[in-house]
């Protein structure tokens, strides 16, 4: 069984609400972002093999009878939390909600759990629950800030949070827990820590330590169903959750935050039943665009680079070590025709991959060198540059250099650091939200010299790459024509315009005149409600009978051709329909079409009754004796 | 065997020529947003339609189509159609449609009008090149009067390493093609008008001015008032007037 300890403050503590918390108040991100972002990073700092880190992220219930609840919502904790202003949500019929994260192929919490005083490599427990702003996570690792962890008590609406952890060190089952109330509270007279924990003994003079009884952990497990199956990690268990954490907002958080480790395959995440993976991800993507930061051509130039990012032969090009040394890049850090390629692949739209040296000063150990990888690709019709830097498996999204390159042009480019040495650099130079880089944070400051110049190596190497290969600027003849449109080079003119002449005029010559027209021996002319068939007595002789006719009538339609288009539900041609005629016999109706023979010089048919509010079309084709001679003569 | 086709024509619409309009389609910047149809120009003067006529297009495309109202024939609402419906592996066809406004029964109608896509053989008026200004960010040059050579307006390259990424810029657009417009259309009042020239920019451009600011030639004394005119014209009509609104909303600021 597991107690609350709420610890009085001694006359000499001092009072107040977390300085970390205005870290985390932001408005660019939301609440999910962050906590997805910081519950995810501690996983991947911890992973135990090069294999990916599995996370689950699910909800559950406990029921109000059962142990853990029982043991979680003690009628002490909550008077405290009336205490400290603060209420219980109500509880539904389901029981109490939680959100579970968890984490599988990582090392759990190791350390010291009996001596909060440990500090060093490897005292994660006392990391995560006794320190803040002390990160023991070795700085290469993707967090480092140690303020973290907070974003998971703000995920709690009674910000609470239990951790049941197996651990790699020494396989141990343990849970422990504790809340953050806003502010030390007072309860008559009495000032109280704002943290409160939930471990072994409610005694605040002594160390609250997890509790590793088998039996009452397997009840626990048993109470919200979850079940490690001894697989090293930690379980996360948040009890009622923020209503704003829902798998709609996680899984944008994932594509947003996480896009590329998962792409990489360094991370895989099951969200309820829902499995978000490299195999998955592009699809998801796809199918929720407007859940996503990233322009879709972009998540494809991070598709195709995850593949090479993990191929070091698939460099087009590497820089020596004098790039540095001046504001812009000179051709002559290149390899003459390795920069000819580049030229060559980078103009025509090809994604080119750089690696960048860069220098490192440590006060500890001196000049180390670190490495970089720019990968960039010219999209000339894209509107802007869109750039990303990413630290292992961080996106640094708040970092942007392209705008600083003297000549812009629409570029994608990613700057990527997976060098153990620059990744320690950077991450003492990240903000707690690690989304931007600050060359004067006092950790940083500690542990390097001459820090800001290699960060702005690392800022400036996209940019100067850029600034280098764009090609130089062409005149553009077309780009303004939706603006000011040439109509004089549109192939239908203004009446009365002349046109422009665009081809070189040969020499003239006479062209020979046309024969004249045949006159026709028969004529089709449309009425309002039809058509009438007529023959010219003036051109028609005796020998020219009997003409054979074929009249096709359709209504006009929009698109395509009406004849084809003709249902009989349109009309049907028989004997009854409007057809009058003289000079004409051996009519035959077959749907649209009617055949007739014009026995008369002055013949005539008239088909009508048509609707006068629609358009229809006829077409006559018909066929004289003489039409073998006709033939010959054309 | 001969054959004859014949319309009936029972509810004497009327056949506008297709040369009284221009279509064109943009090809949006933004991923994934749908194309842009513009109806560049409409011109229906002569065509003798009662005030109050309603317009309307409809923009066909294999066997999917989109229908857009466009007010009224003294004041069409050119702005640019969104084409989202609209396939976009068919060749388009546009047909313009003005009918009554009191019944549905079509008046005119302009058919067949195929729009002129974005591309290399879509010229402009204007050309556009990057260059380093040293000091301002863009320059018009106008070349003689008598050449050929189309005005050529230079931005600072280091602001736009090429034209597209210029003639993408919503501030930029929005703030420098007016006053392009405006000094380009001084020139061509100042050039006069010479009917017997059919070649050469100047006439091009008369063209085009004419087009977007019909009107008799101005006098000496009103040549601000037409130059205005002209710009005011480019100013409302379709790309451009979609542009400055984006602009005005961008720039000012949308409401919290």
């Amino acid at each position: 069984m597991a107690f609350w300890q709420f610890r009085p403050l001694n006359p000499n503590d001092n009072s107040g609400t977390s300085t970390a918390e205005d870290n985390f108040a932001q408005e660019e991100r939301t609440n999910v972002d962050i906590l997805v972002r910081e519950s995810i990073q501690n996983p991947l700092d911890a992973r135990s093999s090069e294999e990916a880190v599995a996370i689950h992220f699910h909800w559950l219930f406990s029921r109000t009878d059962a142990s853990l609840s029982r043991d979680l919502l003690a009628a002490e904790w909550r008077q405290h939390l009336s205490y400290a202003g603060m209420a219980i949500p109500e509880v539904s019929g389901n029981g109490i909600p939680f959100l579970a994260i968890e984490d599988f192929g990582t090392s759990g919490l190791c350390g010291t759990y009996n001596d909060s005083d440990k500090d060093g490599p490897g005292e994660n427990w006392n990391a995560f629950w006794f320190r803040e702003g002390e990160g023991v996570k070795p700085t290469k690792a993707n967090g480092g800030a140690g303020q973290g962890k907070l974003t998971l008590y703000l995920a709690s609406q009674v910000r609470t949070l239990i951790a049941l952890t197996e651990r790699i060190s020494d396989n141990q089952l343990l849970v422990a827990g504790g809340c953050r109330f806003g502010r030390n509270y007072q309860v008559k007279g009495q000032r109280f820590a704002r943290e409160a924990r939930w471990g072994n003994t409610a005694d605040p003079n002594v160390l609250s330590t997890p509790i590793h009884d088998s039996a009452a952990l397997a009840k626990y497990e048993e109470d919200l169903g979850l079940s490690r199956a001894n697989k090293c990690g930690t379980s996360f268990l948040i009890p009622f959750p923020d209503p704003d954490i829902t798998a709609q907002s996680i899984r944008a958080a994932l594509l947003n935050e996480f896009y590329f480790p998962i792409l990489r395959n360094r991370l895989t995440v099951t969200l309820g039943t829902e499995e978000i993976s490299s195999s998955t991800i592009a699809g998801l993507a796809e199918a929720h665009p407007d859940e996503l930061r990233t322009p879709p051509r972009y998540r494809r130039f991070l598709a195709s680079i995850a593949e090479r990012a993990t191929n070091s032969s698939a460099t087009d090009a590497a820089v020596n070590e004098a790039w540095e040394k001046e504001t812009k890049l000179a051709p002559e850090v290149f390899d003459f025709e390795q920069l000819e390629r580049l030229r060559t692949k980078f103009e025509t739209g090809e994604i080119v991959e750089v690696r960048f040296p860069v220098r490192i000063t440590t006060v500890a150990h001196g000049e180390k060198t670190g490495q970089l990888r720019v990968f960039l690709q010219l999209v000339e019709e894209a509107a802007e540059a869109h750039e990303l830097f990413i630290r292992q498996d961080l996106a640094i999204d708040k970092e942007k250099s392209l705008s600083r390159a003297r000549r812009l042009v629409p570029t994608m480019a990613l700057t990527l650091i997976d060098d153990s040495e620059l990744s320690q650099f950077l991450s003492a130079a990240e903000e707690p939200t690690h989304r931007e880089w600050n060359a004067r944070r006092p950790r940083l400051e500690n542990a390097y010299r001459r820090a800001p110049l290699t960060l702005r190596s690392v800022r400036n190497a996209a940019a100067r790459l850029v600034e280098l290969l764009a090609p130089p600027a062409a005149k553009d003849s077309s780009a303004l024509a939706s603006f000011f449109p040439d109509y004089s080079a549109d192939p239908t003119p203004k009446t009365g315009a002349a046109k422009k002449k665009t081809s070189p005029t040969g020499p003239t010559t006479s062209v020979a005149n046309p024969p004249a027209p045949r006159p026709r021996k028969v004529d089709l002319r449309a009425l309002d409600d039809g058509a009438m068939v007529k023959a010219d007595a003036a051109r028609i002789s005796e020998s020219d009978l009997p003409i054979h006719c074929r009249l096709e009538v359709a209504y006009a339609t929009e698109f395509g051709n009406p004849y084809h288009q003709w249902d009989a539900a349109d009309f049907y041609l028989t004997e009854k329909s409007e057809i009058t005629m003289d000079g004409v016999g051996d009519v035959s109706f077959e749907g649209n079409k009617v055949t007739f023979v014009i026995t008369a010089p002055n013949g005539w048919l008239v088909l009508a009754g048509f609707d006068t509010n629609r358009q229809l079309e006829a077409r006559l084709t018909y066929q004289e004796s003489t039409d073998a001679g006709d033939i010959a003569n054309n | 065997m001969p054959a004859i086709s014949r319309t009936t024509n029972p509810t004497r619409v009327k056949r506008i020529e297709k040369s009284n309009a221009s279509v064109r389609v943009i090809k949006s910047t933004v991923d994934n947003a749908p194309r842009l149809l513009l109806i560049d120009r409409l011109d229906t003067t002569k065509s003798d339609l009662p005030v109050g006529t309603r317009v309307a297009c409809i923009a066909s495309a294999g066997p999917t189509a989109q229908y857009f109202e466009l007010g009224t024939v003294e004041s069409p609402a050119l702005k640019p159609q969104s084409l989202s419906e609209l396939a976009a592996d068919a060749a388009m066809n546009v047909r313009v449609i003005f009918y009554e406004a009191s019944g549905a029964r079509i008046l005119a109608s302009i058919d067949g009008i195929r729009p002129l896509d974005e591309g290399a053989d879509s010229t402009s008026l204007v050309t556009i090149q990057p260059a380093p200004l040293e000091g301002p960010l863009w320059r018009l040059e106008l070349g003689p009067d008598a050449g050929d050579e189309n005005p050529l307006l230079l931005v600072e390259e280091s602001l736009f390493g090429n034209a597209k990424a210029a003639a993408s810029n919503v501030a930029f657009v929005a703030m420098v093609l007016p006053e392009v417009l405006r000094q380009v259309a001084t020139r061509v009042f100042d050039y006069g008008v010479d009917e017997s020239d059919e070649a050469g920019w100047i006439a091009r451009w008369q063209h085009f001015l004419d087009v977007i600011h019909p009107r008799a030639a101005p006098s000496d004394d009103d040549v601000d008032g037409w130059v205005s005119g002209c710009v005011r014209a480019f100013c409302e009509r379709g790309h451009m007037a979609a542009i400055i609104e984006q602009a005005k909303a961008t720039i000012g600021g949308a409401e919290e």
